[in-house]
């Protein structure tokens, strides 16, 4: 049994562009490992030393948020969960972006890494409410799958947001380790493995 | 939703139960396993003091850290041997079959898959590798997973998944001399979007599809994931059993004939739904390039690159700074042409084109047309297997590459990701047959990668500029 994920609260940031391959959010060579620990520090290590300090992970605002606003195809590319595990390791703990890409989803559904999508209108509702002088913490509600945002204590209406059910399900109760999930099955895997003839060689 | 296709056909075989959250627990009959993406796995497995579930239907290699010269134990890498080693312990523990570097089966996953006989019609077969797409060119749902789902497969040969739709790309007509599958695909990219594909499955088909050998449709579904598509398949024909028999993990004698007649039932029926169906006309397909950070990102090779859009809807503004991220990292202008630009790199090699009829096409044009690499440039060939070495050099082609001053190496997957040594410089520009020109890809932070086919790699290596292959001749 994992923890429950019920809702996801605190400062949020806008990573531009959209196809965000996983090769920028972690480089080839730090997959020279046998563990996923210490990733974070590596996170678009390249995309940052070209924007030498303007990058938003390296924005002095952004520290200590755990909500990222990315835009469609969020992590493309490469099956690497070390991206997921790099995107954790620095504190993210929700995405909010127009599409996903498959792979990347399922690595983050599998890591308890909430990736909710919004259309493009409310996505450029969001970046409003961040370029405001003031913006206060975010709250994504898995209950009503909404984003609340307000700006200066003042609340604005909730954002509509979407992600599979299956998912969500499992976040909200708490059972986002596929294993457990899998290891139900008991023998009915082996079972299906005896009406495939390939499965005896 | 999709009725009576192959896809559907084998995802119905291979469900294990649907799940009330709409997600069906699907059954993975081979699992492939490499260096990189699977000592978490085991490690994961382990903690939870669970076994591999079918070791007999798991196998291994190594390809994404090895060396292509200079292999020898412990690598120079302390990092890449403590890879190896790890993997080679796992498999040890675990029962499950390695082809280690010293293996004469060694090679890169998705190259030995198929050329081993391990990859069957029919089969759900999984990868931590998102060029698992690859297998589907023999009809089998082919799917690149992460790790967490490498420990799932290990433990239980299982995943859950969720169903995706089916979307037919036909490719209808005929292809123009000097145009690849690696043309095709490039083309098929660039018309749906590197996102279009999400939420799809894509069964290829159509009389170029069909008219394709197995080399030419694995280049084809190795690129699937690049489109966005979970997959991509080929339903399988003649072609498809006669490049599996006799292959070392295929049934033998009688039971091989039982076991095709099974695939070839498996096809996608004649009243078969999907849910969208897209056609492109082969005779339009020329040879294709990227020019920008995405394998979307393309133009025939005597395109002009685009224009910057300066306004219009939202979306035009969103195409707007991809192009214009696009150019600005390629240092690239807008609207001119990308053939006639310098290069520095070219590499013949990966799970998308180091197969032997790609070494034997980049050699038959180096002969037929007397090439040589052009100076200052750095050309690599490498061989997606061990296999495919040896074949090659039996046939004189390492001597040729050789003569016509290439680097001939031995397998793996090399300049594609740059896990080893073989590596851009600075901004050098790289004509490559891999699948990705990402930022930074081929292992310089500034590196510069331009896709295409292994014919358009030989004609830009041997005139040290961007080249319309068609121009040497046939």
């Amino acid at each position: 049994m994992n923890s429950k994920i019920i809702k996801v609260s605190g400062g949020a940031f806008h990573l531009p562009g959209n196809d965000i391959d996983t090769d920028r959010i972690i480089p080839a060579r730090f997959l020279k490992c046998v563990t996923f620990d210490g990733l974070g520090e590596h996170v678009f290590e390249d995309d940052r030393a070209q924007l030498k300090g303007s990058h938003s992970f390296d924005n002095t605002k952004n520290k200590g948020c755990t909500i990222l606003i990315a835009g469609n195809n969020f992590g493309c590319g490469s099956s690497r969960e070390h991206a997921v595990a790099a995107l954790q390791c620095w504190g993210i703990k929700a995405i909010v972006a127009k599409s996903f890409a498959e792979i990347f989803h399922g690595n983050a559904a599998g890591n308890g890494l909430v990736c909710v999508t919004v259309g493009d209108y409310d996505h450029q509702l969001l970046l409003t409410v961040l370029e405001q002088p003031q913006p206060d913490e975010w709250m994504i509600d898995l209950q009503s799958m909404t984003i609340q945002t307000s700006i200066a204590g003042k609340p604005r209406s909730p954002i509509e947001c979407s992600m599979p059910e299956s998912d969500r399900e499992r976040l909200i109760a708490g059972t986002w380790d596929t294993m457990a999930t899998l290891l139900e099955a008991g023998g009915q895997i082996e079972e299906t493995a005896a009406r495939l003839p390939y499965m005896a060689h | 939703m999709s009725k009576n296709t192959l896809f559907d056909k084998v995802w119905g075989l291979h469900t294990v139960r649907s799940l009330p959250g709409g997600q069906d627990q699907i059954l993975v009959g081979l699992h492939l396993v490499h260096e990189v993406t699977s000592p978490q796995a085991f490690s994961m497995i382990k903690e939870r003091g669970l076994r591999v579930r079918f070791p007999h239907r798991t196998f291994a290699t190594a390809d994404h850290i090895v060396p292509t010269i200079n292999r020898n134990r412990p690598l120079a890498d302390p990092l890449a041997e403590e890879m190896l080693q790890h993997l080679e312990r796992n498999c040890k523990e675990h029962g499950i079959t390695l082809f280690s570097i010293g293996n004469d089966n060694q090679g890169v996953i998705h190259i030995i898959g198929p050329e081993l006989g391990l990859t069957h019609p029919g089969m759900v077969i999984a990868c931590g590798d998102s060029h698992t797409s690859t297998h589907g060119a023999f009809g089998a749902i082919a799917l690149g997973i992460g790790t967490t789902q490498v420990a799932n497969v290990l433990a239980t040969g299982c995943l859950l998944l969720e169903k995706p739709k089916v979307r037919q790309i036909k490719v209808t007509g005929k292809l123009a001399d000097g145009v690849t599958a690696k043309d095709v695909i490039l083309a098929i990219i660039n018309r749906l979007g590197v996102k279009g594909g999400i939420g799809y499955a894509y069964e290829y088909a159509g009389s170029v599809i069909e008219s394709m050998d197995m080399e030419a449709r694995m280049t084809l579904c190795n690129m699937s994931i690049e489109g966005g598509a979970q997959c991509g398949y080929v339903n399988p024909d003649a072609e498809t059993i006669n490049y599996l028999r006799f292959r070392k993990y295929v049934p033998q004698e009688a039971v091989f004939d039982t076991a095709s007649m099974y695939w070839l039932k498996l096809v996608s029926e004649k009243d078969a739904e999907y849910d969208d169906v897209v056609e492109l006309r082969g005779e339009e397909i020329e040879p294709m390039m990227t020019w920008g950070i995405t394998p979307g990102q393309s133009i025939s090779v005597n395109g002009n690159l685009p224009l910057i859009p300066k306004w219009g809807t939202k979306e035009a503004e969103e195409d707007a700074g991809a192009i214009s991220q696009g150019l600005e990292y390629m240092g690239f202008a807008a609207g001119k042409p990308l053939i006639g630009t310098p290069i520095q790199v070219a590499f013949i090699g990966s799970c998308t084109n180091g197969r032997i009829s790609d070494l034997q096409e980049a050699a038959r044009l180096i002969q037929k047309h007397q090439l040589h690499v052009a100076p200052g440039v750095r050309a690599l060939v490498v061989p997606g297997s061990e296999n495919v070495r040896r074949w090659a050099m039996s046939e004189g082609l390492d001597k040729i590459f050789i003569k016509a001053g290439w680097e001939f190496r031995e397998a793996g997957c090399s300049m594609c990701l740059a896990m080893n040594p073989d590596k851009l410089q600075g901004r050098e520009l790289c004509v490559s047959t891999s699948n990705r020109n990402f930022k930074g890809r081929q292992g310089s932070p500034t590196g510069r990668t331009i896709l295409m086919s292994p014919a358009s790699v030989v004609a830009c290596a041997s005139t040290g500029i961007i080249t319309d292959v068609r121009t040497l001749g046939n």
